[in-house]
């Protein structure tokens, strides 16, 4: 295979370059070549929570989220294989005022976009959820269609798929620069020194998408924050397989069910911000949290308590932390960037590369192609915030603070 | 009742290095993990005590970074630890080392089980559990599998040997070595972490274990390595990619 010449490079086999590289290839958009440095969702996509949660207060992410849900439907038939999707349900519950406010706008969005949602009482609560003590909530609702996913199963869903329509995929093939000519992009050198010429190059490099920009004059508004979470020890009578997922905005934190444990994720109220150049060429060999994730466990623990007094006692087998690459406005970064002709960025997840990753690659392959957008694409315009250096200090902490203050799950 | 459990922090990583003057493992700069078989001997050593009752103390020699290796002891159980660490410790052989942590054991006290991993991963002696009961003149019983019966007075195990399995009883103090077969190690929670951390852990040099000097560290260890070298290339595997790979070469070998 002559691999010099494509029309589109993807750099990223994470969960976004991997959709970009199906929905183009979908397209006949010609030849696409994905290129991943370490293997196709081996990267921040193998440590994510996996909720595909469809309720959203913004109607452009359920829109997102939707076309993830129809990208799953789509590839289980084109390759007749299931991406084991787990249809559980969700549980988002409030205790306070502010938070019930939270979920009846969530389910006035529900229902204008046609998601079953239903509100339950606190006994209800209990009965899908058996360890928790319900006593404190104030509003709580159930959403029987949402459902998680095996985000590495998915990732590799949209390469498999993305093949079959005849994009090649490269893994172990490192990019090391992107090329230039002018103000127009012509290719990328890989770090073997060969060059491949495309006139559109596609950075979906995730954590790493700036150190690819960088070079270009391009600072992509974003930067990893560590995202994370627990994993409790197997107690299938407390943490039932088939439980629907759970969003406590009053805790700062989702659960979802893990093969008979429960997966906790509590948002630290000061979120943890990466230079990107820190994270060397895998996560492989960062260590996010040098002692195992207990002293934030410790620090989080006590919003948790009320709806799980038994945090403290419970067995802990797994502490899973990786990089979300964070916007200031927890808005994805997706588009052209006009100074340099065929650039353009697919990235800034802002912890929703599972659940909009099915649409964020329709977007940006929609916008490569030139045509009309399904969704509003100013919102993820990569020069919203005019000039930005992403290796500021400064600006990584207004990303960290992005994910500080985000609500719900 | 009171037990002696010995943990070793081990390069995290495969990819362990020489030093080409001393032949010994390169220790600074790799990630660092607990000894595996070690913290079966840790949950063997808190399940007798479950039963008896007493206390476990936790004792690692290494450089001030293997406190966290006695961290997770306590997480996981331990009531003590103490941490061995001085210079003259660098480079001690498996001699040295029995030396030292016998020095520890009589320094503790009335004990009446001391228990180790089988063997370290980096290593893969098996030399320091025995070592230490030799130079205690206490019994061992090594490659444990199970407790089979324990009181005040006696211990009687099950353990590995090259033709099966063997039962043997001893009465205090005795040695025990244990492998990862024994057990299954459960969970630790939060509340074993702050308890953990709230734990102080015991500094012991060699001052204060009245050694003689010149029996530690590289100069004073008996063994010699005088050579060492990593396995050559390896041209005499062939990477199978494909299954028609596999298939041809199946075939191959069947004809």
């Amino acid at each position: 295979m002559d691999r010099r010449i494509a029309d589109i490079i993807i750099i990223g086999g994470g969960l976004l370059g991997t959709s970009a590289a199906y929905h183009l290839a979908r397209k006949k958009a010609g030849k696409i070549v994905l290129l991943e440095r370490m293997d196709v969702a081996s990267q921040a996509t193998s440590r994510a929570a996996c909720l595909l949660t469809r309720a959203r207060t913004k109607p452009v992410m359920m829109r997102l989220v939707q076309e993830t849900y129809d990208c799953i439907e789509r590839i289980e038939s084109e390759l007749g294989e299931s991406l084991d999707l787990r249809q559980v349900g969700s549980v988002t519950a409030a205790s306070t005022a502010t938070s019930e406010a939270g979920i009846i706008a969530l389910e006035e969005a529900a229902s204008s976009f046609g998601i079953p949602c239903e509100r339950i009482g606190q006994e209800q609560v209990k009965e899908l959820l058996p360890w928790i003590t319900p006593d404190t909530l104030i509003r709580s609702v159930f959403m029987p269609t949402d459902a998680y996913i095996d985000s590495a199963l998915l990732c590799n869903g949209y390469a498999k798929a993305a093949k079959k329509l005849g994009a090649e995929i490269y893994s172990r093939t490192e990019v090391k620069e992107i090329l230039r000519e002018g103000n127009e992009v012509r290719g990328v050198r890989l770090a073997n020194g060969e060059e491949i010429a495309a006139p559109t190059v596609i950075d979906a490099a995730g954590a790493w998408a700036n150190i690819l920009s960088a070079p270009l004059g391009i600072g992509l508004p974003m930067t990893p924050v560590r995202s994370h979470f627990w994993i409790t020890e197997v107690n299938p009578g407390l943490f039932p397989a088939e439980q629907p997922f759970a969003v406590l905005p009053d805790a700062r934190a989702f659960t979802r069910p893990d093969v008979g444990g429960l997966i906790i994720g509590i948002r630290e109220p000061q979120c943890v911000s990466y230079d990107p150049r820190s994270l060397a060429t895998s996560i492989e060999h960062v260590d996010f949290t040098p002692d195992g994730g207990w002293s934030v466990l410790s620090e989080c623990a006590a919003g948790f308590e009320p709806y799980f007094p038994g945090i403290r006692e419970t067995g802990i087998a797994h502490y899973v932390a990786g990089p979300s690459c964070y916007v200031p406005d927890a808005q994805f970064v997706v588009g052209e960037v006009p100074e340099i002709k065929g650039f353009f960025a697919a990235t800034g997840c802002c912890g929703a590369g599972v659940a909009a990753g099915g649409g964020i690659g329709r977007l940006v392959a929609e916008q490569v192609l030139g045509e009309a957008t399904f969704v509003d694409s100013t919102l993820f315009d990569p020069t919203r915030f005019g000039r930005i250096d992403p290796f500021d200090l400064a600006f990584q902490r207004r990303c960290a603070d992005a994910r500080s203050n985000k609500k719900g799950g | 009742m009171r037990q002696i459990v010995f943990l070793k922090q081990v390069p995290a990583s495969t990819e362990v290095r020489l030093d080409p003057e001393t032949h010994t493992l390169v220790r600074s700069g790799s990630k660092a993990r607990t000894n595996p078989d070690d913290l079966h001997a840790l949950r063997m050593a808190v399940e007798i005590k479950e039963r008896t009752g007493g206390s476990v103390v936790a004792v690692s020699m290494g450089p001030p970074q293997a406190v966290a290796v006695l961290k997770e002891a306590l997480m996981n159980g331990a009531d003590e630890a103490i941490l061995l660490s001085d210079r003259v410790f660098a480079g001690s052989d498996t001699w040295s080392t029995g030396y030292v942590l016998s020095a520890a054991v009589r320094k503790i006290g009335a004990v009446d089980l001391l228990l180790f991993g089988k063997q370290a991963i980096d290593g893969d002696t098996a030399q320091v559990g025995p070592g230490v009961a030799a130079q205690l003149n206490m019994p061992q019983l090594t490659e444990v599998l199970q407790v089979e019966e324990v009181s005040l007075e006696s211990i009687t195990v099950l353990k590995t040997t090259d033709r099966g399995t063997q039962l043997l009883r001893a009465a205090y103090p005795c040695a025990l070595t244990v492998s990862k077969e024994a057990n299954s190690l459960p969970a630790p929670s939060l509340r074993d972490w702050e308890r953990s951390e709230a734990t102080q852990v015991t500094h012991w040099s060699a001052a204060d274990l009245d050694l003689d000097v010149s029996l530690l560290g590289l100069s004073g260890s008996p063994t010699r390595v005088v050579r060492t070298s990593v396995p050559d290339e390896r041209d005499s595997i062939v990477w199978l990619n494909t299954t028609e790979g596999l298939s041809s070469l199946l075939k191959q070998l069947i004809s």
